[in-house]
Order: C-alpha cells, then structure tokens, then sequence
C-alpha cells in the first residue's frame, strides 16, 4: 500500500468520525495555543523589564541600602537608611573612585501633585543633574534640574511623561505650577516618554525635584549619623570595564564613611546594571518556564485525549481491521493507517492551536498589566517547541494504540463484537 | 490446487479446549466448486478460515500450489490472502461508511501498483450487476446488494479462489437465489469456489459435497 493510498484512508476514516476527530483536535488545540499564549506572556514579562533595565546603561553602578547578614533581593527592601548624600558626594570624587563619571542621589517618596483642579498620587524623586544622563532620560520641553537648583533649593519640578498629560493634558506645563505637601513648585521641564516599568512602578509617572530642596522642603529624613538619607545612588563610570573595579573602590568609600569594621558586614551592596540584569532575567526566565509547563501539562492532557480516542477507535474499528486484513492490508498498512491519522491530527490540531495562540496573544497585548500597556512575544522558538511537543505526544499517544490494531489476527478481528 | 493434510484445530479456552478440528485432509482442484455442509458447530467456518488462510491449523499441512503455508510469514499470508483469495461472508462485512465502489476497491489498494483502480472496481460491480449503485453506502443497500457487493470485492482482484460461508444464511430466498447464480457463472467462467451451506438444494447444485461432523470429513472426502 502506498503513503498516499494510507493518507487518503487516514483521511476518510476521520472524516468520517468528523465529531471525534474533531474533540481529538481539540485536545492538541487547546494545549499548543496554551503554550504558546501562555510562554508569551512570560517573554513579554521578560522583554518588558530587560529593555527598561537596558535603558540605565552599562555604565550605572546602583547603590542601595541593604540589611547586613540577609541575603538576595529580600535583603533589600524595606531596609533602614543607610546611605546619605554625603556618600554621594565622596563618591564622586575621581581619587578615589576610579573611572567615576558622574553620582546621582536618589531620595523617593509618595505625596499627592496638585495642579489646578488635579490632582494625583505620584512618586516625588529628589536628585541631581546627573540623574538624566545616567537614567537614560531626555527632554520633551524645558530643561533638567541645574546644579544652581541644587544649591539654591529652587522650588522647581520636572515632569514625566505620564505626569504631565496627566496633570495639564496635551498643554505645556513648563512655567506651570504644581502643588506638592502645600508647597508650590514651578515646572521647568517635561522628560520625554520611555515606556516600560520598573518593579511595576511606571519610568513616566514621576515628578523630579533638587535634592536639597527634596530634603528641606518636602521629605524630611536622616540615616543614624544624622545626615540625609536618600534611597540610592546611581554612579556612572566612563566605561564598561571599569564598572569591577569601581564598585571595590565604592565599597571601601562606603565602609569607612559608616565606620565598618573589618568584622563587619556592608549595610549597603552595589550592584552593576549588568547583575541586576542577569538576576531579573533568571526571574523572568523561571516564570516562562513554568507558565511553559503549565501549559505543556495541558498539552500532556490533550496527548492523553488522543490516545484515549486512538484506543477507542481501534476497538470500535476492530471488525474494519478485520476486513482489511482478510483483504489482504499487512501489519504496516494497518500500523501506518493509525499512525497517519495521528499524524494528521496532531499536525492539524498544531496548525490551529499556533493561530489560537498567536491571537491569544495578542488578546493578551491589549489587556494592561497593572496599569502598564504590555507587549506579549511571540517567537519561532515557542511555536517550533510547541509544534514539536505537540507532534512527539501525538505520535507517542498514536504508536501503542496503532501497533494493537496491527498485531490484531484478521479472524479474532472479524469475529469481535 | 490446494492440499490439506490431516488439519486439527484445537481451540483453547482457559482450561478447556475445543477439538473443532480433528485431522482433515482434503484437495481443491482449479475450476472445482465445493461445498461444505454439516451439523452447526462441526467445524465448517473453521475449516473455510484455515482454507482461506485467515487462521492458522494447530497441527497439520497446507500446500498452497506446492508451497507449505506455515512456512510463510504473515506479510506474505497476508499476500497471498490479497491476490489469490476471495472472501464472502454470512454478515457482508461491507465497511459501514464507505461506497460500494470504495468497498470493491479495498483490496486493490493493498496490491501495490495497481492503476486503474477505480475502473476494475467498477468492473467487478457491474459483474454483480451492480453498474449503477457504485456510490451507494451499504445501509442504502438491501442485504442481497450488500452481499453482491461483497461478492464484487471478493472478484477484485481476479483470485484464483473464492471463498464463501454461508453467503446466503442471511438473505430471503429470492435474493439468496440472486447470488447463487452469480456463484454458478463464476464457477462457469473458470474460478475455484469453496463454499459453506445450509441449504440443501444449494449443496445439490455444486460439483461435489463434503460433509463435516464433530471436525472429520465423513463424506466426499479428498
Ligand atoms: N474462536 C473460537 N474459540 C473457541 N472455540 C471456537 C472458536 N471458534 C469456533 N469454536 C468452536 O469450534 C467448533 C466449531 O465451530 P465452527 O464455527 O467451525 O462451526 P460451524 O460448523 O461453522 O457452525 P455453524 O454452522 O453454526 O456456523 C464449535 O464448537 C465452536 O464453539
Ligand atoms: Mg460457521
């Protein structure tokens, strides 16, 4: 018998069991569009945040406040004050930080914006003029906080992206005022849209302030030595490959300046963009992989279905195998009869799954994520793994069902049932 | 020509076994048409499937033409079942939800090369006189048709052979007429025709009878 003689009985025999095939197919359908909307989600996660990390530079070097003895990211959070701006200030100093370009520090905080009839809930950041470049900002409108708003405490306020829309719609708000904590600030820049968001926390909803007058005005905090606190510092070295050696030297700028003994653990750690990169990335990677294997476990349920379905069939079947081999079909047309409508509906119920997939997806993309706008990804990657996968169960889940149906002795095959 | 040499068939059920065949010998000339008769359960069916190579004897010899069958392997059983036999049962065994045509046509797709399969399909169905249901399905078929179907199927593939038990068991009389008759032209026309009945007018007409009991031939035997 040849292949296309065995396609075009494979093909017949499911259409003419158009419901079953089609419940079959269903199983695979499902499964391949689940992995594939599923594994979507987790790259887009993982795209989302790398390009907003991307977007600090190789250069940056981050210092935040850490609790000595914990370890990992749970160490860093909700940490005491540590750092100061004073550190920030012995930080930038090329003597004794080698390569140092430039040192922003960071204070943040929550408080309500007013301007006019608005208002919202923002995050109020102080820092400096370094801040743009090593964040990767540019401007829309106006011009950054100046290193004279730094010493002056002038009471200006630069806007992100979201913010500004938010407050003064489409209108230039630059010479604007706005409200923070019943203090009026003058708007003298717009940042530009970035897009992404970092820990959830939107790069475009923002107001910037000088750091002194953050500190003087607004948000008044100390570390335990008494000077003022911020929540990190962001230094910029001039280039890649000194980003190692900088953060040695910034560890023993810091250690001194908190009179560390040589006992002592850090209270702060120093991250390079690089590490925080490849750290996010192994989150990010874990939850692809098991948004992966959950939907590959749907796709092992669908695999059961067909091998469920193949069963029935060739005990349903067993007469029609009967008949076909007192004509004459041998082991291997009857074996390649089952394996092709396997074949056929896994390959078929792939194709479909693919396209279920792909507009899940995309469904997904439109759906925002925590208030952020979300880009699921769709790779060659994911669909050839679910298609592989797909196929593999299909025919796994055809070969035991197939090789009954062709071990089966023509007479005991006629006589049943 | 076809040689059975002492055939027993013992079927085992458990503990207890089946003696439905105890020692037959018999030979089928070319051309010759044979019928079988004898009580139900002596071991006519038996004795047709092991003829028809789709069961296997306990002990015993087949020679097909001169060749020992149990020496074959069930590729070229399955060979010689396609190309030199042709089998009728009692029940049909039509495929449900395929075509006359695509039911005629079933054994030439397992041949290997054959062309025109359609055409011979068509061919073997107007043999039966059945021309113009080609495209019927067997429920759109009376009993007498669904077995002329059959019948076609077996002729397919011009075997040297046919084989047929109890063709007509499930068919009026009118019908079980039609089909002997095509029966009759075919052994006229040349083909060896082994067939099992009930009925002894059929039996009557054949060319020579044998008569089974308890799994012996105990006339017309070799
Ligand atoms: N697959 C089987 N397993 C066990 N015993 C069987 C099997 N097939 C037939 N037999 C037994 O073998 C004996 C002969 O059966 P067989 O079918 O050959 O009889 P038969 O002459 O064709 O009868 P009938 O006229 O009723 O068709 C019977 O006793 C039957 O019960
Ligand atoms: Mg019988």
């Amino acid at each position: 018998m040849g292949f296309k003689d065995s396609l075009t009985t494979a093909l017949k025999s499911l259409a003419a069991n158009k419901l079953r095939s089609a419940l079959t197919m269903l199983g695979i359908i499902i499964g391949v569009a689940a992995v594939i909307g599923l594994m979507s989600i987790g790259r887009g996660v993982e795209a989302s945040i790398t390009s907003t990390l991307e977007g600090l530079g190789s250069n940056a070097i981050y210092v935040i406040p850490q609790t000595p003895g914990a370890t990992g990211f749970g160490g860093l959070t909700g940490s005491m004050p540590t750092l100061s701006v004073d550190d920030a200030e012995a930080l930038a100093d090329p003597s004794r930080v080698r390569a140092v370009a430039s040192v922003a520090p960071v204070g943040s905080n929550y408080a309500d914006v007013i301007a006019g009839s608005e208002s919202i809930t923002t995050s109020i950041t102080g820092t400096t003029p370094a801040y743009m470049g090593a964040m990767g900002y540019s401007l829309v409108s106006g011009q950054f906080i100046s290193e004279r708003n730094v010493t002056h405490r002038d009471m200006v306020a630069v806007l992100g992206d979201k913010t500004a829309r938010d407050l003064f719609g489409e209108a230039d708000p630059v010479g604007q005022k706005v409200k923070i904590k019943g203090r009026r600030f003058t708007v003298v820049g717009v940042l530009a849209a970035k897009g992404g968001a970092m820990m959830g926390i939107s790069q475009d909803e923002m107001v910037l302030v000088p750091i002194t007058t953050y500190h003087s005005r607004l948000f008044t905090q100390r570390t335990a030595s008494g000077e003022d606190a911020v929540q990190s510092i962001i230094v910029e070295v001039t280039s890649a490959e000194s980003v190692n050696g900088a953060i040695l030297d910034i560890e023993d700028v810091l250690r001194q300046r908190h009179r560390l003994g040589s006992g002592d653990e850090d209270d702060f750690a120093a991250i390079s963009q690089e590490q925080i990169l490849s750290t996010v990335q192994q989150i990010t990677g874990v939850l692809t992989l098991l948004l992966g294997a959950i939907a590959g476990i749907s796709l092992l349920v669908g695999g059961i279905g067909i091998m469920n379905i193949m069963l029935v069939s060739v005990t349903e079947r067993t007469r029609e195998i009967g008949i076909r081999k007192a004509v004459g079909a041998k082991r291997r047309d009857i074996l390649r009869q089952f394996l092709l409508e396997a074949a056929v509906i896994s390959l078929v119920g792939s194709a479909v799954g693919i396209a279920a997939g792909v507009i899940m997806a995309r469904l997904f993309s439109r759906l925002s994520f925590a208030g952020e706008a979300f880009t699921t990804v769709v790779s060659a990657d994911i669909i050839i793994l679910a298609i592989s996968v797909a196929i593999f169960i299909g025919l796994v889940s055809g070969i035991y069902p197939a090789l009954r149906a062709a071990r089966l002795n023509p007479i005991d095959a006629l006589h049943y049932g | 020509m076809i040689e059975l040499e002492n055939i027993t068939k013992v079927y085992r059920m458990g503990k207890v076994a089946v003696n439905a065949l105890r020692g037959v010998s018999l030979a089928i000339g070319e051309g010759e048409m044979l019928a079988i008769i004898g009580a139900s359960g002596s071991g006519k069916s038996t004795l047709l499937n092991i003829i028809g190579l789709l069961d296997r004897p306990t002990v015993g010899r087949y020679l097909f033409n001169g060749t020992d069958t149990s020496e074959l392997n069930d590729n070229q059983l399955a060979e010689l079942r396609n190309k030199k036999y042709g089998f009728v049962f009692q029940d049909f065994n039509l495929l449900p939800r395929a075509t006359a045509l695509s039911n005629v046509e079933l054994p030439l797709i397992y041949s290997g090369g054959v062309s025109r399969k359609k055409e011979l399909a068509q061919e073997a169905l107007a043999q039966v006189g059945l021309a113009g249901r080609a495209h019927h399905r067997p429920n759109e078929m009376s009993g007498g048709e669904q077995q002329r179907v059959a019948i076609a199927r077996a002729l397919v593939n011009d075997p040297w052979l046919i084989l047929a038990d109890e063709p007509t068991g499930n068919l009026d009389t009118k019908s079980g007429a039609d089909i002997m008759a095509i029966f009759h032209k075919l052994h006229q026309s040349g083909k060896t025709i082994v067939l099992i009945t009930h009925e002894p007018d059929i039996a009557a007409r054949a060319q020579r009878t044998i008569r089974l009991q308890d799994g012996r031939i105990i006339a017309g035997g070799v």
